[in-house]
């Protein structure tokens, strides 16, 4: 009897303890000297007495989108995505464009206090109690919206609603750990240096808008001190109101999740004191010498209409796996874009190109579409000859081959991100910040495949019209000055 | 049982008490200093955490005031008189952030985590 149960202890599936008497017939000699037991079974044959759980049907119809809007303007959108994980989010159309000048950082700094105190918990017990259910916290800020995401299984929904709600609609900005978040700021900020793209960008961002989206979305350094927790309410109040936020669920049942969540977000503030930014594109020049072996640089131009334009947005994705490129030490594979135009034409031609990626930025009414360089520093003239000349081969005409190819890849990377429910979350949340609902997936698929060649040129040329933007980091006395690359574009 | 011997003896502590705080007070008047000024931080290490959470200009002002006291103490001279009638040694700054520390360290213990500060012997 004993022995039986310590058999059956010893397999991990209740499906395979079953059968364990039938796999206990083993010899004398076995039974006395050796312990645990023996499985007879050769690898190709079924174990005998075994019953494996039939598993769980996909659904028959795929599951669509759900929308609520609750009496303080908060949405609440979800799908229910099956499997046995969801996901929850609070996306707050809130970011760096919404900051004035005595509140520059504030949003960066958001996303580091993001799950800390709050007005019922404490730091502690709030990662305890996440850990508890078994959930995945995540925050992150960008220029026009803020994400505030936690993973967790099925069961425990409820309890990840109500830590999240928590967390988001209440937190407690205690002047401490304010101060704490703010020292790692400053760390990591001091790191930046060592990142070119991500200073290219700001640089850029900087130069080509005047408004909103000039606002630097990563504190400088020598704004640090004007961080305090008073400043962080301030923006918290001004911005973070119910009109402006959607919980977006995926894994959730709609109705369920509207019972639920219905009393945690009835007490988001309904109306706050912020106007609507607006950013205008001017174009512009941003240099920064750096004694570095490799000079490093973005040139782009404005796409106009941003996402809500659905056609052009498009058409820039397409252009975006069109271009593709990468790191010249990649090692290829499938699907790494090796075919694309700027590994062909730039990477594979020029040894002296360290980097040549694609890079577009696109928020909800404009955005920057380009190419982001690196090269060593005696070839910087070179690089900036070959940036342009990339941009304006694609708008003369693309073989059909490439632009099919393109298009391929960019319904397969989509349908792809889609089957994870995380990224269902965050594109149900950002989705009905931008255009007020979810747009179908199959929408946007058939737009992709409906793209023509002769569209795509269209939607390059109208870029290229707009004055270009450059940002340099290294060798910049090398560079071709501003107005001479304009003059290239007429 | 304890709790009702204590209560037998209210009337007198609540009798005294009032004289023992006036005499404390008139003390703590002639150096200048308040009651939570003579917390030690390095004897209790909540004091000392919950003097990195005050405002910095409430930490500047106690040592301020600690310093003029042991000043006072090494001269074996007293705050003049119109300086000590304006004294306030019975003002707490410190008595709801050393409160939070105190009940952080309850949670920590209970939930089982262990004190972020502690003292070792070597």
């Amino acid at each position: 009897m004993a022995a039986r149960k310590a058999l059956s202890r010893a397999f991990s599936t209740s499906a395979v303890a079953e059968a364990a008497p039938a796999l206990a017939q083993r010899s004398f000699l076995a039974k006395i000297f050796s312990s645990g037991s023996r499985v007879n079974t050769p690898l190709t044959d079924e174990l005998p007495g075994v019953s494996i759980p039939a598993h769980i049907p996909a659904p028959a119809t795929a599951p669509t989108t759900k929308l609520t809007k609750l009496s303080n303007g908060f949405t609440i959108a979800t799908e229910n995505t099956p499997g046995a994980t969801a996901t929850l989010g609070i996306y707050v159309d809130s970011g760096s464009v919404y900051e004035g000048p005595y509140h520059t950082g504030a949003s960066h700094l958001l996303e580091y206090m993001a799950f800390k105190t709050t007005k019922s918990r404490t730091h502690l017990r709030l990662v305890r109690e996440v850990e508890a259910i078994g959930g995945n916290v995540l925050a992150s800020a960008s220029r026009e919206q803020m994400a505030y995401n936690i993973d967790t299984s099925k069961a425990t929904l409820p309890e990840a609603l109500e830590v999240l709600a928590d967390a988001v609609l209440n937190p407690k900005f205690q002047s401490w750990e304010v101060a704490e978040q703010v020292r790692k700021m400053e760390a990591d900020v001091k790191n930046l240096r060592d990142n070119p793209q991500t200073t290219l960008l700001e640089g850029l961002h900087s130069v080509a808008y005047t408004g909103g989206l000039g606002r630097p979305l990563i504190v400088p350094e020598g704004l640090l001190g004007g961080l305090n927790a008073d400043v962080l309410a301030d923006f918290y109040a001004a911005n973070y109101t119910a009109p402006r936020m959607v919980l977006a669920g995926a894994g959730v049942e709609h109705d369920e999740l509207v019972r639920l969540a219905e009393p945690l977000l009835a007490g988001a503030p309904a109306a706050g004191s912020s106007a609507e930014p607006t950013s205008s594109y001017v174009g512009g020049d941003w240099r920064q010498f750096a004694a570095s072996p490799l000079t490093h640089a973005i040139l782009a131009f404005e796409y106009q209409g941003g996402w809500r334009d659905v056609k052009g947005s498009v058409a820039m994705t397409v252009l975006q796996y069109l271009l593709g490129g990468g790191g010249s030490f990649s090692a290829g594979g499938p699907g790494k874009g090796m075919h694309s135009r700027l590994y062909t034409r730039v990477l594979n031609a020029h040894p002296w190109m360290h980097n040549c990626t694609a890079l577009n930025s696109i928020y909800n009414s404009t955005g920057l579409v380009g190419i982001f360089a690196s090269a060593e520093s005696s070839q910087a003239a070179d690089m900036v000859d070959v940036l342009c000349k990339e941009m304006q081969a694609v708008a003369k005409g693309v073989p059909e081959a490439e632009l099919e190819r393109a298009k391929a890849a960019a319904v397969s990377s989509v349908l792809m991100n889609l089957e994870s429910r995380a990224v269902v979350a965050e594109d149900i949340g950002r989705q009905v910040l931008t255009y007020g609902h979810r747009k179908p997936v199959a929408e946007f698929v058939s737009e992709i495949q409906g793209l023509k060649a002769a569209d795509l040129t269209a939607a390059v040329g109208k870029l290229l019209k707009t004055p270009p933007s450059m940002a340099v980091l290294g060798d910049i006395a090398h560079v071709p000055r501003y107005d001479q690359v304009a003059k290239r574009f007429g | 049982m304890s709790r009702a011997l204590a209560k037998l003896f209210d009337p007198l502590v609540a009798w005294m008490a009032p004289r023992y705080q006036a005499v404390v007070a008139k003390e703590l008047r002639k150096y200048g200093l308040r009651y939570e000024d003579l917390y030690d931080p390095q004897y209790d290490l909540d004091v000392d955490e919950a003097l990195k959470r005050l405002p910095q200009e409430v930490v500047d002002a106690r040592n301020q005031r600690l310093k003029r006291a042991t000043d006072l103490s090494m001269k074996h001279s007293e705050l003049p008189k119109e300086l000590q009638q304006l004294q306030t040694p019975y003002d707490f700054y410190m008595k709801d952030t050393l409160d939070l520390v105190k009940l952080e360290t309850e949670e920590r213990l209970a939930l089982g985590a262990g004190k972020p500060y502690e003292r070792h012997l070597p």
